[in-house]
């Protein structure tokens, strides 16, 4: 048995997240087949999801072993629309490699952020970090720098905390915790203006009419989408402060749902990123949320939270 | 079938209506009577008032009634005790309760009665904690044999005394009176099949898990949840349907989701619960 020296200090027990970036297959060949066939060899599972040329390099590599993958797909069938569909269908295809207990590696190869809406999977790429972190994996994400424009490639070097410098694997010295990246990527929050319309709801039902009212004017046929969101942020305050402040209005375009409270909330800025647990414990409400809008954003609001949606006018 | 309605008066109701009624104070009751018991004297029904107290007591609730003694008198009106209607074998039976309303209404039609009119004040059997379970059962039968029956029912309560558990009792009726305390929905069970009505949110599932529990326990086998009437569902009362659906996977049994609306796809999918194409 060889030295592994393809994961670093790796021992198997938490997740472990590195950036490649690669120039030609040379690159790959170097990188990527040292990794998976280490990972045969130790009898890991390994998955990868990969462009059509990394793949035809590790099947002429692998020959008949490319069988022993878990998984073996193209990265243009994985892209599920949105960063948060793709991240939940990332979560479930690694859910059996989860119950059996045993570490295993994934090689990714994120394609689709060059497709309209994919620069926003560095944002879950940063939310990995924290919201995988006791997941006994190693990701190998990579990146074709002869197809994935520069300020992409440096947010992928700002997510991940591991970097290949040719010979090893070492510290990314880009990398920004989740929170202070999030920011930086994130619409700025600014103060909401004068016009708008507000109200203080202690009754997840008055809400919902109120709601409803008002986004009939401009939602258009996502009236739906906005009352279930705007309803499981004020479930949420409602249950832990008894009350929530609901504002709204109109910015360029969007329309804006603010939900904020006194409670002691959270004020995690990855919230509602992540795919919700396994268990049928909370946190299903706010990633319903994320995945119903075009934009949410979290703040701290006081000893509270505040929560904005942001969705498109019709 | 009906919809789930909140009402401002005990009016406008016909056969296989179920109210929920929680009176304020005796004025409040009184009203109710006289109001439900003039509209169904005027469609030639038959009326029935069941009432925890003495017979002259509940007569005094019928002040109101233009007519009463002429009604008491001619066997069109009836009263009956709480103790005598219900308690008859010594203890709450609640399907030979049910028979026994089936059976009046039958006999109310074949005297020539257009059907039954009955308003109970039931607020003793809902404050017997004991009988709670009993109570449920009573209520989720009594439905059932509305939907077949030519009755019109009130279940009174009264407020202060019945408290928190209102909530609950309320939605085993489609049709609810409490001002600004109405569950907001109703949980029906028939035939194998719960059927829910109106809307469901983190505000009701505490009462909606207490009554999906009561028909679990008192069924065996598979359970279709019918969600067709149902207006509105988020992501706390999906979880309470994820709950049973893993208790009842653990005793072999498996529950259908049936009638999903498309607004109920994504609450429902966060547990990977699905009930076919979505209406």
């Amino acid at each position: 048995m060889t030295v592994d020296n393809s994961v670093g200090g790796w021992t198997g027990q938490r997740f472990a997240h590195e950036a490649f970036v690669y120039d030609d297959e040379a690159a790959v060949r170097e990188r990527v087949v040292p990794f998976v066939e280490q990972g045969l060899e130790q009898g890991q599972a390994t998955i990868v999801v990969a462009s059509e040329p990394v793949r035809e390099v590790l099947s002429a590599h692998l020959g008949p072993g490319v069988d022993d993958l878990a998984v073996f797909a193209d990265s243009a069938g994985f892209w599920q629309g949105t960063g948060q569909a793709t991240l939940a269908a990332y979560h479930e295809s690694m859910r059996p490699l989860l119950e059996e207990g045993r570490p295993w590696r994934l090689v990714g190869e994120p394609t689709w952020l060059t497709v309209p809406g994919g620069e926003a999977w560095s944002r879950f790429e940063a939310v990995a970090n924290d919201a995988f972190a006791e997941y006994p994996y190693y990701s190998l994400c990579l990146h074709d720098r002869r197809r994935v424009a520069q300020p992409l490639i440096d947010n992928q070097l700002r997510t991940h905390p591991l970097v290949w410098d040719g010979a090893a694997v070492v510290p990314s010295p880009d990398y920004e915790p989740t929170e202070q990246f999030l920011r930086s990527v994130e619409p700025a929050w600014v103060p909401p203006p004068q016009e708008r319309e507000a109200a203080l709801v202690t009754d997840c039902a008055a809400a919902r009419r109120w709601v409803r009212e008002l986004a009939a004017r401009d939602a258009g046929d996502r009236v739906d989408d906005v009352l279930l969101a705007v309803h499981e942020l004020v479930a949420n305050s409602v249950t832990a402060a008894g009350s929530a402040q609901v504002s709204t209005w109109a910015v360029n375009g969007h329309r804006v749902w603010e939900v904020a409270d006194a409670g002691p909330g959270l004020h995690d800025a990855s919230a509602g990123y992540a795919p919700p647990p396994l268990d049928l414990l909370g946190g299903r409400g706010l990633w319903l949320a994320r995945s119903l809008a075009d934009e949410l954003l979290v703040r701290q609001h006081g000893p509270g939270t505040a929560v904005r949606l942001v969705f498109s006018r019709s | 079938m009906t919809a789930l309605r909140r009402l401002e008066r005990a009016v406008d109701l016909d056969h296989g209506d179920h109210v929920a009624w929680a009176y304020e104070d005796r004025a409040d009751l009184r009203t109710v009577l006289a109001d439900t018991f003039t509209e169904a004297a005027g469609r030639g029904e038959q009326l029935v008032y069941v009432g925890n107290r003495h017979p002259a007591a509940l007569c005094d609730d019928l002040a109101d009634l233009d007519g009463r003694d002429a009604m008491l008198e001619n066997g069109r009106l009836r009263l009956h005790s709480i103790a005598e209607l219900y308690h008859a074998t010594g203890r709450f039976e609640p399907r030979a309760q049910v028979e026994t309303f089936r059976a009046e209404a039958q006999r109310a039609v074949s005297a020539g009665y257009h059907g039954l009119r009955v308003v109970g004040d039931v607020t003793d059997l809902v404050t017997d904690a004991a009988g709670h379970a009993a109570f449920v059962d009573y209520e989720l039968a009594l439905e059932a044999m509305y939907a077949v029956t030519p009755v019109t029912g009130i279940c009174a309560f009264d407020r202060h005394r019945v408290g928190e558990q209102w909530r609950e009792i309320a939605a085993l009726h489609r049709l609810q009176r409490a001002v600004g305390q109405e569950p907001g929905f109703a949980l029906t069970y028939a035939s194998g099949a719960v059927r829910l009505f109106g809307e469901l949110d983190a505000s009701s599932a505490a009462e909606f898990r207490r009554l999906l529990d009561a028909v679990l326990a008192a069924t065996t086998g598979v359970l279709e949840v019918d969600l067709d009437r149902l207006d509105f569902i988020d992501v706390s009362a999906s979880r309470v349907l994820a709950e049973a659906r893993e208790t009842m996977a653990c005793a072999n049994r498996d529950l259908q989701l049936t009638g999903v609306r498309r607004a109920a796809v994504l609450p429902l999918a966060a547990f990977n619960l699905h009930g076919g194409a979505p209406r």
